[in-house]
Order: structure tokens, then sequence, then C-alpha cells
């Protein structure tokens, strides 16, 4: 499926996927336990951030953020999906009634790190448990 | 026969005993390691220290520091002066002080003093093994470091805080050991003076590559480093995390005051509301909520999460929810 529509409340939202199958683009999404109150490109990402990741004998990770130490790990994701970085499109007002947000699909598959704050990853980090209930939908919506 | 000898040597010895000194630099500046310095020696090698000139440490220059550390290294040894020390790094203190457990500088720096007297115990033992013969090597499991204590006269320590409280922490950590703890102990004892300098030469090796003139003393109050601070703001990371402590008070009212964006952890949060669900990071970036004030903490708005009632436990637990729009 190259591109997804819904209409929905009057709303209408639009995916463009066509730049997914585009591969070895190496694109990281980091999901950090806080929020950064900025949305735009980060200068700073491999002095501040990536310089400080190492890889643990367990295979996790570690890095630091504004003094935060984080303990993450690469979020496997169930065979036969994969995920895309969606870039938002500006077209008219956000959220009214007519409008179309519409988002385009920015290089293909990342790899996804989730970082948790002190704690060290595991099993049962929400993270990894939202992915169940994509095999929960597969049961129930699945052929 | 050789054994016995040396067995005999040891007891005629043992009125020649240790005294050790505890000191550290770097506790209260914003930049840079927290050093913490044990220096010890035989009682006996007290006068050789005094004529050296290991004394008040904050009066020594850097030259002289540096002369006095390499005495240090050239005697070092049963008899002449050891030492050991402990460096947490600017980046551990603040990740330590920031996480979950907010640990305070007093327990890192206890921790700290802990691990510098363990490690001169284990050179004590090793040496009192040394010289005992092979055959003691049974009886001595598990008597090494009561061996170790037993060679020690008197640990002096240096502190800033309440003296009588630290030293019955090192009491019930140590109850073999006999403490001393006092403030400006460097001063006083010379073997807390060589402590001093082998914390504070450590110390500046790490901060050497930054010039005094350009960042100043380090501590809070001071104007150069703040400017200096100011000057090393990037707006999303902050400070370079090894060599600045984020849990500094100077810090955290830098980056309000500085360009550098809000942000906020969820840990905090939890610190502030109770039982609110949260999404960790669809952070509503709601133009209105920003500007609620200069610091507004709850700036993720309702439109984004859900309060979680009536939402299944299967989804809440997981912190997923319905939207309707993106």
């Amino acid at each position: 499926m190259a591109t997804g529509y819904e209409e929905r409340a009057g709303r209408k939202r639009e995916m463009d996927l066509t730049s997914c199958s585009r591969e070895g683009e190496g694109r990281e999404v980091h999901w950090l336990p806080c929020g950064i109150d900025y949305d735009g490109e980060a200068k700073g990402m491999e002095e501040h951030f990536r310089s400080s990741v190492v890889t643990t004998k367990e295979g996790t990770k570690e890095a630091y953020l504004r003094g935060r130490h984080l303990k993450g790990t690469e979020l496997p994701l169930p065979q036969g999906y994969s995920a895309v970085v969606l870039e938002k499109r500006h077209e008219g007002g956000d959220f009214q009634e007519g409008s179309k947000s519409s988002w385009e699909a920015v290089g293909g598959s990342p790899c996804i790190t989730y970082w948790n704050h002190t704690t060290n990853p595991s099993e049962t980090d929400a993270q990894r448990r939202a992915l169940e209930f994509l095999d929960m939908n597969e049961a129930l919506n699945g052929e | 026969m050789v054994a016995i000898h040396q067995q005999e040597q040891h007891e005629e010895e043992e009125d020649v005993r240790y005294i050790a000194g505890i000191d550290e630099a770097g506790r209260g500046p914003v930049l840079g390691s927290m050093v913490y310095g044990i220096a010890w020696c035989k009682k006996s090698f007290v006068p050789s220290l005094k004529t050296k000139g290991f004394a008040d440490s904050k009066q020594l220059t850097p030259d002289k520091r540096r002369e006095l550390m390499d005495f240090m290294e050239k005697v070092r040894g049963p008899n002449g002066v050891d030492y050991a020390s402990d460096a947490l790094s600017a980046r551990d203190i603040g990740a330590r002080m920031l996480d979950s457990t907010r640990s305070s500088l007093n327990e890192i720096a206890f921790e700290s003093t802990c691990r510098i007297i363990e490690e001169m115990l284990q050179k004590l033992a090793k040496m009192g093994d040394d010289d005992v013969d092979v055959h003691a090597e049974k009886s001595k499991e598990g008597g090494s470091a009561s061996e170790a204590m037993a060679m020690i006269d008197t640990v002096y320590v240096d502190t800033l805080g309440d003296p009588r409280r630290h030293k019955d922490r090192l009491s019930g950590k140590f109850p073999g050991l006999s403490f001393v703890v006092e403030s400006k102990a460097d001063v006083k004892y010379p073997v807390v003076s060589a402590a001093s300098i082998v914390a504070k030469v450590e110390r500046d090796e790490e901060l050497e590559s930054l010039a005094s003139s350009v960042v100043g003393s380090g501590y809070p109050g001071d104007e150069r480093t703040k400017s200096w601070l100011l000057s090393q703001v990037d707006p999303i990371f902050g400070f370079k995390t090894h060599l600045v402590r984020f849990s500094w008070q100077t810090s955290k009212t830098i980056l309000e005051e500085s360009k550098a964006v809000e942000v906020s952890w969820d840990c905090e949060d939890e610190d502030n509301d109770s039982g609110q669900q949260k999404l960790w990071s669809t952070y509503s970036s709601n133009k209105k909520s920003q500007q609620v004030g200069g610091k507004a903490k709850k700036k993720r708005s309702a439109g984004v999460e859900s309060s979680g009632i009536g939402r299944h436990s299967f989804f809440r637990s997981r912190k997923l929810q319905k939207i309707d729009a993106f």
C-alpha cells in the first residue's frame, strides 16, 4: 500500500508512504523518557548525544542526555511489520473542520531505540508491551 | 626457620603503626570530577612529611603541590607514604543526583570515602600477607581486613559537614578503625595534607585543558564560571556532560536563563501529580500551553493524553490510547 487515506469526523488525513521502500537510510528514532520543547533539527546530536552512547555487555545501550543517565535498547518489531518516520505537510489549519492533514514518510525502516531513565530496559517496559497489541489485533482482525 | 624469624621481626615492629589521612578536592564546584584521596604512612614517617612542607593544602601553590606529589611518588611504599584515590566524574555525580533514587552528594561522597579506605586496607592486608609465611594462608581468610585495621592507629578525616555525624557513619562502617574527623584537618595533620594533594593534583590534571582564566574557579559563585557555562549552552542538549554537573543549581539556573529549550522528565512529572496516565513522549507542542509563565511544567495537553478512565487495562498498562486527530 503506497498511500493511506481515511476520512473521519469531517477531517481528512492522508499518508504518503511511497518513499518507505527506500532502504539503507540509517535513520534512527530515539524514544525518550522526556519531552523536549523543540521541533527541528538537533545539530548537537553527534557531539552531545551519540558520542555518549555505549553498548553494554548485555547488548543494551547507555547514554546521557541533559545530565540524565539513560538506559535503553533497540525495539524489535514483530515480523512482517516495519516502522516509518512521518513528516507532516502543512496544509491548512491543524485539526479544523474540513482541513486536511497529510503525512509523508521520510526514509524507510528506522531503527527504534527506546530509553528509560535510570532503569534497565526489560520485557515489562510499556514501550515493548505496546507492540503486543499487534498480536492481539492480528488475532481479532486477521484471517 | 626463615618464617619464624620474619614473624618475630613483625612483632617487634608492631608499635610502628600507620596513620592515614582523607581529604577531597572538587566537592563544591559545578565543573569537573570530585576526587577523594587517602594517604597513609608509619607514624615514624610523619616528621619527614612535616619537613617536606606538607601543610595547609589551600596555601600551597600548584608548583609546590606538584613537587610534594613527586616526592610521594618517589617514596611511595610501606616505609614511605602510600596513597589511593577515587574520582567521580561530573557526569556520574549529576546522573546519580538526578536519577530516580536522587542520591545526595553526601551519600555519593561517603561511598567514595569508603572505597578508598577499603583500598588502603586491601593494600595493607596484602603487605601483611607477604610477610607471613605460606602456612598461615588458611587462617588469614577473612582475617586480613581486621589484620589491616590493626595496623592502623588513627584515620584523620577532613570534613565540611558535621564532624560528629560523619565520624559515627565511618565508625559504623569500619568498627575496627579509630577516626578523628575535623574540619580543616589538612592544616593540622600532614598526612591529611598529603591526601589532599593526591586528590587536588588528580582533579587539576583533568581540568588542565580548561584555562582557569576562562572558566574561573569552577565554583558556582564565580562570575567567570557562570559566563563560561552560559557560552557552552547547546539549546537542546545543554552542557557537555563530561565536564558540567547538571545537578548543580547553577547549571539549572543557567539553562533556564539561556536560550536552552525546556526538557521535562517523566519521572519529575510523577512527583508533581498523582495517578494521571502519561504517554511518555507524545509531548504536546501545543503553543498555548508553552506560554504559561516562564516555566510551565505541565505542558502535555489533554488533547493528546486521556486520563485513562474507561480505557481497558490492557491498553492502559501498555500506554496505548485511541486518538482522533493527528
